[in-house]
């Protein structure tokens, strides 16, 4: 069936006009997408035949419960987004910005797609609260960021474990920043870290960190910022192949939390 | 000005056979061409067959721009500033074309934050509209029929409660 209303402007459409966004390669596109909100990039799934799956192959997911009214209705998009995705297409980078906990059936849901789909980048901003135990598996994630925002209403929020642990196999960097914003002091934060079977961590950055860490022969930088006032000598000891090493104490940790993370490292 | 005479010089030419002269410190920004001069293709004039003069001399003068180097700290903080001013003048293009021009042209040069500055510029100016005023604005054609445009908007519905 032949629908003679469309075609008689596609003709008209050959002139001098031409369409200069459809015709872009496919990955400048998606560059282009993955500047827009997630739900932008699907709606542009109505405009043509083409675009119709463009949004499917993106290779950048950024996800923000913001921008949902409940965390059930974030879930159920979420959800969706991986379901209608093109399962054949990889994902380079994801980012996560949420309210609540990572032990959320949604959240394991997406880290799982990461892992299955062989994930590079993986950013999660907790926007309160943070479990006391995540545990990831991603064999060939390079970049992990995990990064908590505004304490200001929950001062006694202690983040008393990160455990990461086995199949790290391509691990390159972690960067773990807290960033309390707006509040003062914060009263009680220990963040034991335990970072075990890595084989190719290259590069660790945290921002508050409470000793139990590291002992691998792969790492050759570290960046640690404190905003209290413990002994820095206990970490020290334990830094046998550490060639670049640096420490900051900071009380304004928004800032640090973008220093350290682009620095080039030893070889 | 002069501080930089004992730069090398690189020639590029562009697609319609004009030729200019940047620094080789400035033209290493594009990974592109960082690859000729380190593969030592880059002793004549590098052509570069995808980039009109107008476009190129719009990417030398951001990358000229990116090259700068502030002298202190406090002079950083205020380049800083400067070159987000730049930047953010530098997309306000007459022609959209341009910005179309531009994005190929980061792309083919490989400079990655000429391209997300670009691609950020277009992905800002679809951002509000509809499905038909973006339709509209680049003039993209709709080849759906009724029919399938209805169970395009069905079948993603679920994105848009």
């Amino acid at each position: 069936m032949i629908d003679m209303v469309h075609d008689a402007t596609n003709v008209m459409a050959k002139g001098e006009d031409e369409d200069r966004i459809s015709n872009l390669p496919d990955d400048i596109i998606h560059r282009i997408l993955s500047f827009l909100d997630i739900k932008y990039a699907i709606q542009t799934s109505q405009l043509s035949r083409k675009w119709k799956h463009v949004w499917t192959k993106m290779p950048y997911l950024s996800f923000n419960s913001r921008m949902f009214r409940n965390v059930h209705l974030f879930a159920k998009f979420t959800d969706h987004v991986l379901s209608h995705r093109s399962d054949e297409t990889d994902v380079s980078e994801i980012e996560l910005t949420f309210t609540g906990l990572t032990t959320t059936t949604y959240v394991k849901n997406l880290v799982n797609y990461a892992y299955l789909h062989n994930v590079r980048k993986l950013t999660m901003i907790y926007v309160i609260s943070f479990p006391k135990v995540f545990i990831v598996v991603a064999p060939k994630l390079k970049n992990l960021t995990a990064s908590v925002r505004s304490l200001r209403d929950y001062p006694q929020t202690s983040f008393d474990c990160l455990l990461l642990t086995e199949g790290f196999y391509s691990l390159e960097k972690v960067n773990l920043f807290l960033s309390p914003l707006g509040s003062n002091r914060i009263d009680r934060i220990g963040l034991p870290v335990l970072l075990n079977l890595f084989q190719k961590l290259r590069s660790a950055n945290f921002l508050i960190l409470n000793s139990e860490i590291i002992e691998y022969e792969a790492l050759k930088s570290l960046f640690l910022t404190r905003i209290d006032a413990s002994e820095w000598e206990k970490i020290e000891t334990e830094l046998g192949s550490i060639r670049h090493f640096e420490r900051t104490r900071s009380t304004n940790i928004h800032t640090q939390s973008n220093a350290p993370a682009d620095v080039s490292f030893l070889p | 000005m002069s501080s930089s005479s004992s730069s090398k010089m690189i020639e590029l030419r562009s697609s319609d056979g004009e030729t200019f002269h940047v620094e080789e410190t400035v033209v290493l920004q594009s990974e592109t061409i960082k690859q000729m001069i380190d593969d030592d293709c880059a002793n004549a004039a590098i052509p570069l067959p995808n980039v009109t003069s107008m476009t190129l001399a719009k990417v030398i003068e951001y990358i000229k721009k990116h090259a700068e180097k502030p002298k202190d700290d406090d002079d950083k903080k205020v380049a800083e500033e400067d070159l987000k001013k730049f930047d953010a003048e530098f997309v306000k293009v007459d022609q959209e074309s341009m910005l179309f021009d531009l994005v190929r042209a980061a792309n083919y040069l490989n400079i990655k934050s000429l391209l997300d500055l670009t691609c950020q510029a277009v992905a800002d100016s679809i951002k509000d509209l509809s499905v038909e005023e973006v339709r509209k604005k680049f003039n993209i054609q709709n080849d759906f029929t009724p029919e399938e445009e209805a169970k395009v908007r069905k079948e993603n519905a679920w994105a848009f409660d």
